[in-house]
């Protein structure tokens, strides 16, 4: 006989198995009991054999082998992949500044309420068809009254439009001209949940390093930090800097950093813009670092903070809310100069050429604000619609009260290419915005389904190692609750063959 | 993709989001067939949109000229209408001024004669006080002042002179405008007696000679009237022909605008209208993925290594 061997030996050994065995079934149970939470990683017990007896030395040349000392527990580990996280942080970001977008581009569309019959074009129409009208029977009073009735009309429908996409925009990022809408505006809001958001992820790196500082892995929390992160992507392009050392993270946007390990080391402020670059109808709000109150809004290019800023912005060439609203104006504002040019210098019913108090037919007051919500009708008119011009001032002479020229001119302007349009009509000046809000919204839908189909397959990937499946748990219950068995079992045969030598061998 | 391993969320997740899929399919093709139109937002079909708002604007140009045409012809309408009643008056004149040229007629018969031409003349003012939709056709732009006033034997023309501008025109294409009205001072003419000898031009200054001949008994006289009384006719006859003109211009322009709009509509119902059985059958395609991907969840989410573990 070569080996000694302590008789007492084989019961350390199964119970080693029955340690692992029972350490891989609660495991196990956390598994199945974190199926639904999101962000959790499936975890597995490693295990390695024990170093074998007795341990390899010069003086001891094992005779007849070494013997294993049972099963080691090395720790328990999640299955997780950082490189997807980072990928899926990216597209996420993507994907939730075009969703900001399509929403409201969206909105603007049924804002818009176009090709109906009871838009602004419609009103536009209208209004042109009661100037023909006018044209034909100017001595009529009842198409005078149509006519001027429709101004107003169409003047109503133009600027309920234009106010509720104002209304639309301030809801986004605050109305420059009133700072106290800014605090409920969406900006300011998830400029709040960021803040939150990056706090928690600095508690959770504390966290981690105290727990990783007792020689233990913190799997769940890793798990519910990267959650939080990519809870954090949706809302803001952030970027992830992995530590090669520890389970640390940095988190930046653009090259400014928000969080270094375990500190926190800056966070965002939204601010009314009052400056004079960008103008505030241009950047409304402005973000910036709360520690050196720099502007990072260029910085701000993806998430739902992101998407905010960019469809609530003015930026050149981009189809925006203001865009929209900057559209209508325009019409309008051609619209109305043209005619009031038309009335100052045509004859009213009784052949006067109209006085200063009545030479336009839509006044503008004076103000800041975008001229569409200065206009308003002239009320001269609309309480004697004689006033209007209809008549041609014809080489300083009033022709009588059938003379509708005048009228006709400001009907012809519905198909005059006007210089203050790019030399198109008012139509199809009108037309043209709507296809471009129409294009723009469907390419947000459009990069909306697709980036929707990158973060999904992404998603997939992502599962497919950190996901927990049930039948393979089940499957994993069995071995290890057989494993537990069988040591339970040699357990009980070394016990026999102790108890035949104690009890049976005298 | 081909994936090594799926997760039990991944399978619950991915189902849901199938679903949501089909469902975002079906209620798109239910708006389709609810309204009936395929551009309900601009975002629908931006390419359609344009087109269709620039179909529908030039139809929408097109209903107000045709309001104008239609406007225009009845103004016309009425002209004419007017203007024939002169041609048949100067007709009978001449009639009346040829049978009193006659010297066989004592100055009973020429009483009678200028009694009815007294009457004729009074009716010549009133059809050149002929109104349309309330306002009188024959005074240019003064359209409420009554073209012709009686003052004795005078008759004077109030409506715009014809040497300065005095025609309506009604739009009826972008750049074309056609005329509404002629001038009542061209169509009839005015007069002035000083002291029994009569002054002006046209039709009203030669029925007023002739009335004032017929008085005087002077057959020379009436006898030159017949002539001027046909080239008054003539000059009437021309106005009509510019009116019956104009009216042709206006049926033509509104002929193009009917065939133009037929296929404008066309065009419209291309890009808007939604083909129907096509939807259709569309929807039913939809319904069936829908139904199977219900059921291939249910089974999916109803299976489990649990059920078959003791």
């Amino acid at each position: 006989m070569g080996l000694n061997i302590p008789s007492f030996f084989g019961y350390y050994n199964a119970s080693t198995g029955l340690l692992a065995n029972q350490m891989a079934l609660d495991t196990i149970n956390q598994n199945i009991s974190n199926v639904n939470t999101p962000g959790y990683s499936e975890q597995r017990v490693d295990q390695t054999a024990g170093d074998p007896y007795p341990p390899a030395s010069l003086w001891n040349s094992s005779k007849g082998g070494q013997l294993g000392q049972g099963v080691q527990v090395t720790g328990v580990t999640r299955a997780h992949s950082n490189f997807l996280d980072d990928q899926i942080r990216q597209q996420s970001s993507s994907l939730n500044a075009q969703q900001t977008i399509q929403d409201n581009l969206q909105y603007a569309e049924g804002i818009m309420a176009e090709p109906k019959s009871n838009g602004a074009g419609a009103a536009m129409t209208d209004f042109f068809t009661a100037a023909q009208a006018l044209s034909t029977t100017p001595d009529s009073p009842a198409t005078r009254q149509q006519f001027i009735q429709s101004g107003q009309n169409m003047l109503n429908v133009f600027q309920e439009e234009a106010q509720q996409l104002q209304n639309l925009r301030n809801n986004l990022v605050g109305d420059p001209n009133n700072s106290g809408t800014l605090a409920s505006s969406q900006a300011a809001l998830t400029v709040n949940d960021i803040n939150t958001q990056l706090s928690e992820v600095t508690d959770l790196n504390s966290q981690i390093e105290s727990v990783e500082a007792g020689g233990a892995k913190p799997n769940d929390l890793l798990d519910k930090r990267d959650y939080l992160l990519g809870q954090l992507a949706n809302k803001l392009n952030i970027s992830v800097d992995y530590s090669t050392t520890s389970d640390q993270v940095n988190v930046r946007i653009g090259n400014n950093y928000l969080i270094k390990g375990t500190k926190q080391t800056d966070s965002l402020n939204i601010v009314t813009n009052t400056g004079a670059s960008p103008t505030p109808d241009d950047t409304p709000a402005l973000v910036q670092l709360a520690s050196t109150s720099t502007t990072i809004n260029s910085d701000i290019t993806g998430g739902k903070l992101g998407g905010i800023l960019t469809v609530g912005g003015n930026a050149a060439g981009t189809t925006t809310i203001r865009s929209v609203l900057g559209g209508l104006d325009t019409t309008f504002n051609q619209l109305a100069t043209q005619i009031n040019s038309l009335q100052s210098t045509g004859r009213d019913l009784n052949g006067n050429i109209p006085s200063a108090a009545n030479s336009n037919i839509f006044n503008l007051a004076a103000g800041t604000t975008l001229s569409i919500f200065r206009y308003s009708i002239n009320s001269n008119l609309v309480s004697d619609p004689s006033l209007i011009a209809a008549a041609n001032d014809d080489a300083g002479a009033f022709d009588g009260p059938g003379d509708g020229r005048n009228a006709q001119a400001m009907a012809a302007l519905e198909t005059t290419n006007l210089a203050g349009l790019g030399n198109t009509t008012l139509s199809s000046y009108y037309n043209s915005q709507l296809s471009q809000l129409g294009t723009a919204s469907k390419s947000a839908q459009d990069s909306t389904t697709n980036l929707t189909n990158v973060v999904q397959q992404l998603t997939q990937r992502q599962q497919s190692i950190q996901g927990v499946n049930m039948d393979e748990e089940m499957v994993n219950l069995l071995k290890y609750q057989r494993g537990f068995e069988a040591s339970a079992k040699v357990m009980n045969t070394l016990n026999q063959t102790i108890d035949t030598i104690i009890n049976k061998m005298f | 993709m081909g994936v090594s391993r799926i997760s039990s969320t991944y399978m619950v997740d991915s189902g849901i989001a199938n679903l949501q899929t089909n469902l975002s399919l079906m209620s798109k093709i239910q708006n389709l067939i609810a309204s009936g139109q395929n551009i309900s937002t601009p975002s629908d079909d931006p390419t359609g949109l344009s087109q269709l708002l620039n179909v529908t604007t030039q139809m929408n140009q097109d209903a107000t000229y045709n309001n104008n045409i239609n406007s225009g012809l009845g103004e016309l309408g009425a002209a004419e209408v007017a203007v024939k009643g002169i041609v048949d008056i100067s007709t009978r004149l001449r009639d009346l001024a040829t049978q009193a040229a006659n010297a066989v007629n004592g100055p009973d018969q020429l009483n009678a004669i200028k009694q009815e031409v007294d009457n004729l003349k009074s009716q010549l003012v009133s059809l050149g006080n002929s109104t349309f939709g309330g306002h009188y056709i024959f005074s240019g732009f003064l359209t409420s002042t009554s073209p012709f006033s009686t003052a004795g034997q005078d008759v004077t023309y109030n409506g715009t002179p014809s040497a300065s501008s005095f025609q309506r025109t009604v739009q009826v294409a972008q750049n074309t405008f056609v005329p509404v009205n002629v001038n009542g001072d061209d169509l009839l003419g005015h007069v002035t007696v000083t002291a029994g000898v009569p002054s002006g031009q046209g039709l009203m200054y030669d029925v007023t000679k002739l009335s004032i001949d017929l008085q005087n008994q002077d057959y020379t006289s009436i006898r030159s009237d017949i002539d001027s009384i046909k080239t008054d006719q003539n000059s009437v006859l021309n106005l009509q022909t510019e009116i019956g003109g104009y009216t042709n211009q206006l049926q033509m322009t509104q002929t193009r605008i009917n065939d133009r709009n037929v296929v404008e509509s066309q065009q419209v119902a291309k890009i808007q209208q939604v083909d129907m059985p096509k939807v259709i059958s569309d929807f039913n395609f939809q319904q069936n993925i829908y139904q199977a991907s219900i059921g291939v969840m249910s089974k999916i989410m109803q299976t489990s290594l649990m059920n078959f573990l003791a």
